[in-house]
């Protein structure tokens, strides 16, 4: 049986639909929600991790988020999408990136475009890379004061169990005290040991650690923070408290997903905004105010929209 | 020096004091090629900074000169990537080797790019900590190569390539400039766009690395090896298969063809692996409590798979003994012929019966000894063709076998290189995968950073010639 290469023959060179059950690999619409994608995924034994809300559509996650809670396991999106086809303001499309996981052929644009915001066009298809799925899923919750959750995230960060773990969260919710989630998708019979190495981690803590049934995901967020993996809990904490509602830290990625309940103010965003610069994290969001580029970076941004425009 | 005038060779001279000029054909002839070693073009200078700032000057020496340059590290590229294309000047980065900093708690480090990628490796045991990408040249190649050509290795089918583990650059721009992209937490800082991505597998053609910002993992506490092999395709297939979706992750699927197999056993390398079969070989690793409760699983899926010899452990000198036929079969290539190529595609996994048999024929045809390896998680294939420059013809049966597989490559919806980049060895085959429009939005990119094609001539793209 010939294999569907997922390449238009016409000359384009676009992806085309296509599923590859053996490199667990498919193309999907921007506009498909994360539960479409995961039900066609399902009937071949696999999943797409990374999902904030399975309601909201792909081109949707990557306007908010570079990572999931599943990045803890799986990394960023751009490293579980190898490619896309891209609409290009002149109405134009073409293909960034490879059907296959590995590629270092020519300049990246894929990893450069996947989170542009617009600013150079937009996406119409993502090709993603799909997991199977392990056969026992479980979460359990950490609780405690700030330095016995800080010695849980150390104890974590440092673990090669953490390879295993989806996602490590620490949640803070205004006016809550906060906590640690961990979710666990392993193969079936492997449920002990992992509760085994979670209570150590709890008993060497001083946490309490109870096993807890499905966390609710909350939505997409607001807006994401990208900063190190041992400063996003405070400043969770720091959102949480200022803007109210609540702020998840993806403690091995060192991101905040923030879902406040009063819009953040200019001025607390560029106070945040600017603390980052300096370890090289950012701000991310759809609603956040526009920022004015560096000078030599104007100049990138002007001439590669002036030659992709010319095409 | 043959190619620049006295007055400019002076020049260069005297901003490289202290010998670290090299210009006699003797002194320049180690870097004439890399691991691509039958393309040879002499450099007319080899200049050996001493510093990033040393480095600054150098290349706005150069702009003002007219000369073309480019960047290497150890040279053990194996695309032509870390070549003088067009005469020039290399600039050796040996020098710019110190480990800055390593970060435990944040889970990263900072290094120089002449850092040497297994001696960042050592510095990071005693933390417990792990940089993944680990490509065969490991003990000699540096950090700064690994990210030009974003390297892959034998662990990345989990792991991932050096892309997914750089999470900052310090970059000298042609103009002389020193910008840094990322850093710590790997974001985009004060950039609006994630510059560091296009500079990162970019080959050296947009800038000059002098450090980086690494992310590092928890190092795997035990590792199991497997060794099986398989008297059909048929057999070794459905194990790939098998392996590549089971949830435990192997962390490596390695595969190798009957030729390479007979080659390893026709060796005094041999271990006894029947010859005519294929070979797989793969890992999983983890917390001992719970790698040690898979073994049995991956044990019992080599074996339905139609394996009799199933072999597995995890002691340091077991795991060398099941490594040792892959680990071989490079330095094998080398002693038994003249001259080799390594070849680097990757394919959907399906085709890779399909992409055997086109490499078996092309080879036959061409009287040419062909093996075969791959990173089979990933479908990333190194079919390797064996040859003498010196006669007449083989060279020419060479590219055209390549010009065949990489035709192949494309149509089967796979990708030029996985793992090695497309140096000079692949960029006439460039233009046909990405189609016209793709390679027009490729070439935009050199057009920001180095229009001039100064930096790194004919590499990448065939149209990047530099004119003075």
């Amino acid at each position: 049986m010939m294999m569907d290469s997922g390449i238009a023959t016409d000359g384009s060179r676009l992806f085309t639909r296509f599923f590859d059950a053996v490199d667990m690999i498919g193309s999907f619409p921007a506009a498909a929600t994360l539960a479409e994608v995961n039900a066609i995924a399902a009937g071949h034994g696999l999943r797409f991790p990374l999902v904030i809300d399975l309601d909201r559509t792909l081109r949707e996650h990557l306007a908010v988020a570079e990572y999931a809670p599943a990045s803890a396991r799986f990394g960023a999106y751009v490293d579980n999408l190898p490619g896309m086809n891209w609409l290009l303001p002149t109405g134009r499309r073409v293909r960034i990136g490879e059907r296959v996981v590995k590629s270092t052929t020519g300049y990246d644009l894929f990893r450069f475009l996947l989170h542009s915001d617009g600013r150079y066009g937009q996406a119409t298809d993502y090709v993603l890379r799909l997991r199977p799925v392990g056969g026992e899923s479980f979460a359990v919750a950490f609780t405690g004061d700030a330095g016995a959750l800080a010695a849980v995230r150390r104890r974590l960060m440092a673990s090669s169990w953490n390879h295993w773990i989806d996602r490590i969260d620490q949640v803070s919710v205004a006016g809550s005290p906060p906590r640690i989630e961990a979710e666990v998708d392993c193969l079936a019979g492997e449920k002990p040991r992992f509760l085994a190495f979670f209570a150590a981690v709890a008993g060497e803590s001083g946490t309490g650690m109870v096993e807890a049934s499905g966390v609710a995901s909350p939505g997409l967020p607001a807006f994401s923070i990208k900063s190190t993996p041992a400063r996003v809990a405070e400043l969770s904490a720091i959102c949480a408290g200022r803007l109210g509602g609540q702020a998840r830290a993806l403690l091995l990625n060192g991101v905040v997903l923030v879902y406040p309940d009063n819009p953040p103010d200019a001025a607390f965003l560029a106070d945040l905004g600017r603390s980052l610069e300096p370890l090289g994290g950012h701000l991310l969001g759809p609603s956040l105010p526009p920022r004015d580029p560096i000078p030599a970076e104007a100049i990138w941004a002007a001439s590669l929209n002036h030659q992709w425009n010319a095409l | 020096m043959t190619g620049m005038n006295a007055s400019r060779a002076r020049q260069l001279a005297d901003a490289m004091p202290g010998g670290r000029l090299l210009t006699s054909p003797a002194q320049v002839a180690a870097y004439e090629s890399d691991g691509l070693s039958y393309r040879r073009f002499p450099p007319d200078a080899v200049a050996i900074p001493g510093n990033a700032d040393e480095v600054v000057a150098l290349v706005r020496l150069l702009r003002d000169l007219g000369i073309p340059y480019v960047a290497r590290g150890a040279g053990t590229s194996l695309s032509g990537g870390a070549v003088a294309a067009q005469g020039g000047v290399v600039i050796h980065l040996s020098k710019l080797r110190q480990i800055l900093e390593i970060n435990p708690d944040e889970g990263y480090a900072v290094v120089e790019t002449g850092v040497v990628l297994n001696h960042l490796d050592e510095a990071l045991k005693p933390y417990g900590l792990y940089y993944p990408p680990d490509p065969s040249t490991g003990p000699v190649c540096t950090l700064g190569g690994n990210v030009a050509c974003n390297a892959g290795g034998v662990h990345c089918f989990r792991y991932g390539v050096t892309c997914n583990y750089v999470l900052g650059a310090e970059v000298i721009l042609m103009d002389g400039q020193v910008v840094r992209f990322g850093g710590p937490a790997g974001g985009r800082g004060g950039w609006s766009d994630d510059w560091k991505r296009l500079f990162v597998g970019s080959e050296g053609t947009l800038g000059i690395f002098t450090r980086f910002w690494l992310r590092l993992i928890p190092r795997p506490e035990k590792v199991w090896t497997f060794r099986a092999t398989y008297a059909d395709f048929q057999q070794a297939s459905e194990a790939i298969r098998r392996l590549a979706i089971h949830p435990a992750f192997p962390a490596a699927i390695e595969f190798m063809d009957p030729p390479c197999v007979d080659m390893v056993e026709n060796s005094p390398m041999r271990v006894g692996l029947p010859k005519g079969s294929f070979m797989i070989l793969t890992e999983i690793d983890g917390p001992a409590e719970l790698v040690d409760g898979r073994v049995e699983a991956v044990a019992q899926l080599l074996r339905e798979c139609g394996s009799s010899d199933v072999t597995y452990g995890h002691e340091e000198s077991m795991r060398m003994a099941l490594w040792k036929a892959r680990k071989a079969q490079g330095g094998l290539l080398g002693q038994i012929s003249p001259d080799f190529v390594v070849q680097d595609a990757v394919i959907p996994k399906a085709c890779l019966g399909e992409m055997l048999e086109l490499i078996y024929q092309e080879a036959a045809a061409a009287g040419i000894a062909a093996v075969t390896i791959m990173h089979a998680g990933d479908g990333n294939l190194h079919p390797d063709f064996l040859f003498d420059a010196r006669k007449a013809g083989e060279l020419e049966k060479i590219e055209k076998i390549g010009k065949v597989l990489m035709r192949k490559v494309s149509e089967m919806g796979g990708t030029l290189s996985g793992e090695h980049g497309i140096g000079n060895d692949k960029a006439a085959y460039m233009a046909e995968h990405f189609g016209p429009l793709g390679q027009a939005m490729q070439l935009a990119i050199p057009q920001l950073f180095n229009p001039s094609h100064q930096l790194n001539p004919l590499k990448v793209f065939p149209e990047r010639r530099f004119v003075s």
